[in-house]
């Protein structure tokens, strides 16, 4: 769905992106992760059409997405800095989007204000920070979007908002199909609903993961063997990490899961467990020694 | 403008309405205070104003001053500009500006959108004041201050000019991320052509002898500014459907709407947003901006310094000040910050520097040959020789047009243009000014402006001024047809007194003796008379009146006068003056000659004094001035006459020898 290739993007004499390509998938929503000043919010300014970039190829639905207005008809950006039209309340903003978005839907909008439970006739910028986020995902949930781009959608969002938020969308993608683009300088945050991530560094795509790959390729057991533990760390299996606690030996592993029970069975373990494993502990494992520096990317 | 009403998106006006109604708003109370409400005070109190407007000069029309022209002006150049700060805000804010462009929607449909807000809030207020005006006409008596043609004259320029200024408005506004740099910008865009070609010209002229771009321009140059154009005028008998500036001229200013509007959506469809906040967001503009800056600081604090001191040092050292200082104001404005005296800075202005010296020094070369063109014998068909463009267009306007055109007048003011090659000198800006036109054979015209020391020209301009053509041109009553005039008045300001001749007899032997007198008149008295003179108006059969001085250099008329036992009550002699005090006028240049004598009382300076009668004849027959002169002098009339005393300032060549002999000379 969202084709971003080879992109260069410069403020004056200042690099911001640089050769950046990644793809997402129609229907799967996908972390954009980074510390502050990678330049995620100059690459989703560049998404949703709002910058064009020097050179390469932003594209959507494989369409280039600057000045298309058919494409952005479908698209609804949520930045991190929000923006209401001044002295605006909620009805007012309702009614210019669906002046503008062809696909606004009043029956949703009338859904998600029982949802929301905010007053539709007061002026937004009298709303609190976490009200006016609540807001702009209410408005842009209600035109329908076929894609939906967040910048740090979830701060000032208490828990129950955020889940309320996180459900919301992923019933959309789950029943149309909606593709979502999500970034945030929180690897945790994000963990649970995206199933794609990417990892932008100093203007540059460091990394690209499969979620549910990831989480079934790598995994963090604990092993106890009677005989030589010499034996198994110099077996075939692929090690990305371990650690002796006196007789316990704990692993990181990459491979199938029944592979590596069936290996690790032919030495007869005494204790054999499997431990769960954070996407922030699959990354540093991993990426062995850039893992280190994600790890100060990411907290 | 390409809106499909299938897609025409009501909520987009509606926003601007909120956003910026209140402009309209604003616009429509202000014009109502100057248009209705002043008609409906004037009408009110009519006892005393129908009697005022029944008088000449008429001040009528809705530009005139009933309806208070100077706040119409303030509305009509703030009021759109305004608009266009605060339409275009969004454009100019990182938030708004994103958000905007997030939505479905092309710049170009944004931004004929926004167009249409501005053009139709602008519109309303002026048609809505438009109709009241119209009202009026209807149901009041209103002739005595405008008709229908007046109205509709005001709605099209209000309209025009109110479109125009936001325009050029939305047009910076594309060019810039600052809102209030926008505002600015757009003041300046508006001045700019006519304060830059002023300054160019006027530095041309420091450089170059005889350049008459600066005195050929001052006439046309407020063109070159809307706001210089549709201000500058007076409505005083203006006439019916009086409009400040021509139809041609709103012409114009429609045709440049129209490129701005194209210009400035190109702009904006290439735009890099992310410039919003930045001062000037169009990356190749800014070095434009900075050394722009800097050019015009240089060239205002060059023509500052030289006009205050009038030496080329001075010049220089104007521009080297100026030109720092607009380097470094610009170059704050494009960062933001006051702290930018850094190396590289110092560079980017050598280097302006080095371009900049070479140019003055090359600007001389250029017009080497402007300098020493002399038209040749052959090619020239008329010749005009004056004191400046003003005076040659006013000539060239009336029915006394007639250029000099025999060969042998022709050649003495081609000797003295010869002259001026190496005796003028741009930068005597107390000098006399000499300005020639030729007319050549093939159409075309060639002028100079010079600046001399008239002594060192005496031989040519005696040349000159011995030749009738010269005289004619210089001296319209010389052309009028004696019988044609009715009547005669003279007037002896300094004496307070009129008298009136009116007997054909009287006139002709008066004129006579007059005409006989100009022929024999020397150059200098020609153009520079003697303000202390009486003024004569000829009253002439059917057409304007000529009007000449009188001086007491003309020999003929004051014997005549004598005769006719006129010259007591014409001419203000050596009896009405007690004694005459001259000092040397060495401080206090910048005053006029009244205040100046003031000072140089207080100051304790000893005068010349005279008493002698001769020798007061001598000082009233000098040419004098209001302005300036080498030696300031005093008349102190009789006591009793109840009239200013006369303080005139005299050049040191047309001073009598016992003045020089006594304060000695100023050089």
């Amino acid at each position: 769905m969202i084709d971003v290739c080879k992109v260069h993007k410069s403020f004056d004499n200042d690099k911001v992106l640089h050769e950046v390509t990644f793809h997402v998938d129609k229907g799967s929503i996908y972390g954009l992760l980074g510390s502050n000043g990678a330049g995620k919010t100059t690459l989703m300014r560049l998404v949703v059409g709002i910058l064009k970039q020097q050179s390469g190829k932003v594209m959507v639905n494989e369409e280039e997405v600057f000045e298309n207005q058919d494409m952005k008809q479908r698209m609804v950006f949520l930045p991190d800095a929000l923006y209401f039209l001044p002295q605006y309340t909620v009805k007012h903003m309702a009614n210019y989007y669906k002046d503008l978005y062809h696909s606004w839907n009043e029956e949703r909008y009338q859904k998600l204000k029982d949802v929301f439970q905010l007053e539709e006739n007061k002026k937004i910028s009298q709303f609190s920070k976490g009200m006016q986020r609540q807001v702009a995902f209410w408005l842009a949930m209600s035109c329908m979007p076929d894609v939906l781009v967040l910048d740090e959608p979830f701060d000032g969002l208490d828990a129950v908002m955020r889940k309320k938020v996180r459900s919301l969308m992923i019933q959309d993608v789950a029943e149309r199909d909606m593709t979502v683009l999500i970034s945030s300088h929180n690897l945790r945050e994000v963990e649970d609903i995206c199933d794609h991530v990417g990892i932008l560094h100093k203007g540059q795509m460091l990394l690209e993961r499969d979620l549910d790959d990831l989480k079934a390729d790598v995994h963090k057991i604990q092993v106890a063997l009677t005989g030589d533990q010499e034996a198994i760390l110099n077996s075939d299996l692929d090690i990305l990490y371990y650690e002796r606690r006196g007789s316990v030996l704990l692993m990181i592993v990459k491979g199938n899961d029944q592979d590596i029970s069936a290996a690790i069975h032919q030495y007869q373990p005494v204790i054999f467990d499997r431990l769960p494993l954070t996407l922030e502990e699959i990354f540093i494992y991993e990426l062995g020694g850039a893992g280190y520096a994600i790890e100060n990317i990411l907290v | 403008m390409p809106l499909k009403t299938s897609s025409f998106k009501k909520e987009m006006f509606k926003q601007d309405f909120r956003n910026v109604g209140w402009i309209s708003i604003v616009y429509f109370i202000g014009l109502m205070f100057t248009l209705p409400l002043q008609l409906a005070m004037a009408l009110s109190d009519d006892v005393i104003e129908a009697a005022n407007y029944g008088m000449y000069p008429k001040d009528t029309g809705l530009f005139s001053s009933t309806f208070l022209f100077e706040i119409q002006m303030i509305l009509l150049f703030g009021l759109p500009v305004l608009m266009a700060v605060f339409l275009f805000r969004y454009l100019h804010v990182t938030s708004s500006s994103d958000f905007v462009h997030s939505l479905p929607i092309r710049r170009e449909t944004l931004f004929n959108y926004r167009l249409m807000s501005g053009f139709v809030l602008l519109l309303v207020p002026i048609l809505l004041i438009g109709f009241i005006m119209l009202l009026f006409i209807g149901f009041a008596d209103v002739v005595d201050f405008y008709n229908i043609a007046d109205l509709g004259n005001w709605l099209l320029l209000m309209i025009i000019v109110s479109w125009f200024v936001f325009m050029a408005g939305v047009f910076v506004g594309t060019l810039t991320g600052l809102s209030a740099v926008h505002g600015v910008l757009t003041f300046i865009l508006l001045l700019f052509p006519m304060g830059i070609v002023a300054l160019v010209f006027y530095h041309i002229s420091f450089y170059v002898n005889g350049f008459s771009g600066s005195t050929v321009l001052d006439q046309s140059i407020p063109h070159l500014s809307p706001i210089a154009d549709v201000a500058d005028f007076s409505s005083i008998d203006a006439g019916e459907g009086f409009i400040p500036v021509s139809y041609s001229v709103l012409g114009i200013y429609v045709l440049i709407t129209v490129l701005f509007y194209f210009i400035s959506r190109f702009i904006y469809k290439k735009r890099q947003l992310e410039s919003a906040s930045h001062p000037i967001a169009v990356s190749w503009l800014r070095p434009v901006f900075k050394f722009g800056v800097t050019f015009c600081f240089a060239l205002f604090a060059g023509m500052y310094f030289g006009e205050t001191q009038n030496t080329y040092g001075w010049i220089i050292f104007g521009y080297f000040f100026g030109g720092i200082f607009g380097f470094f104001l610009s170059v704050m404005l494009l960062r933001k910050t006051w702290r930018v005296f850094s190396v590289p800075q110092w560079k980017g202005l050598a280097v302006y520097g080095a371009v900049a010296a070479l140019l003055i020094a090359l600007i001389p070369l250029v017009f080497i040959t402007y300098e020493n063109h002399v038209p040749a014998s052959g090619e020239v068909k008329g010749v005009y020789l004056g004191t400046s463009y003003y005076q040659y267009d006013e000539y060239m306007t009336s029915e006394e047009n007639q250029l000099i055109e025999s060969e042998d007048t022709i050649e003495t003011v081609k000797v003295l243009h010869e002259k001026l090659l190496q005796e003028g000198d741009p930068l005597k800006r107390d000098g006399e000014r000499i300005f020639i036109a030729y007319e050549l054979e093939n159409g075309e015209e060639t002028y100079r402006s010079y600046q001399a020391d008239l002594a060192r020209l005496q031989e040519e301009l005696d040349a000159i001024s011995k030749t009738k053509e010269y005289k004619e041109m210089n001296n319209p009553i010389l052309n009028v047809d004696i019988d044609q005039v009715d009547r005669l008045s003279i007037h002896a300001p300094y004496k307070g007194s009129n008298i009136e001749i009116v007997e054909p007899d009287k006139i002709a032997g008066f004129l006579e003796n007059v005409k006989k007198d100009i022929y024999q008149l020397p150059y200098q008295r020609v153009n520079g008379a003697a303000e202390l003179g009486s003024f004569v108006e000829a009253t002439i059969n059917g057409e304007e009146p000529v009007h000449f001085s009188l001086e007491l250099t003309y020999l003929n008329t004051q014997e005549w006068l004598i005769e006719e036992g006129l010259q007591e009550q014409v001419m203000l002699q050596a009896d009405d003056v007690e004694y005459v005090e001259v000092y040397e006028w060495q401080h206090s240049r910048d005053l006029p000659p009244d205040l100046a004598i003031e000072q140089m009382k207080e100051s304790g300076k000893v005068p010349l004094r005279i008493e002698n009668a001769d020798r007061i004849n001598e000082m009233l027959e000098a040419p004098s001035n209001q302005s300036n002169g080498a030696y300031l002098v005093g008349f102190y009339l009789d006591e009793g006459r109840g009239y200013v005393n006369p303080v005139m300032g005299v050049h040191e060549n047309d001073a009598p020898e016992f003045v020089i002999e006594a304060l000695g000379n100023e050089k």
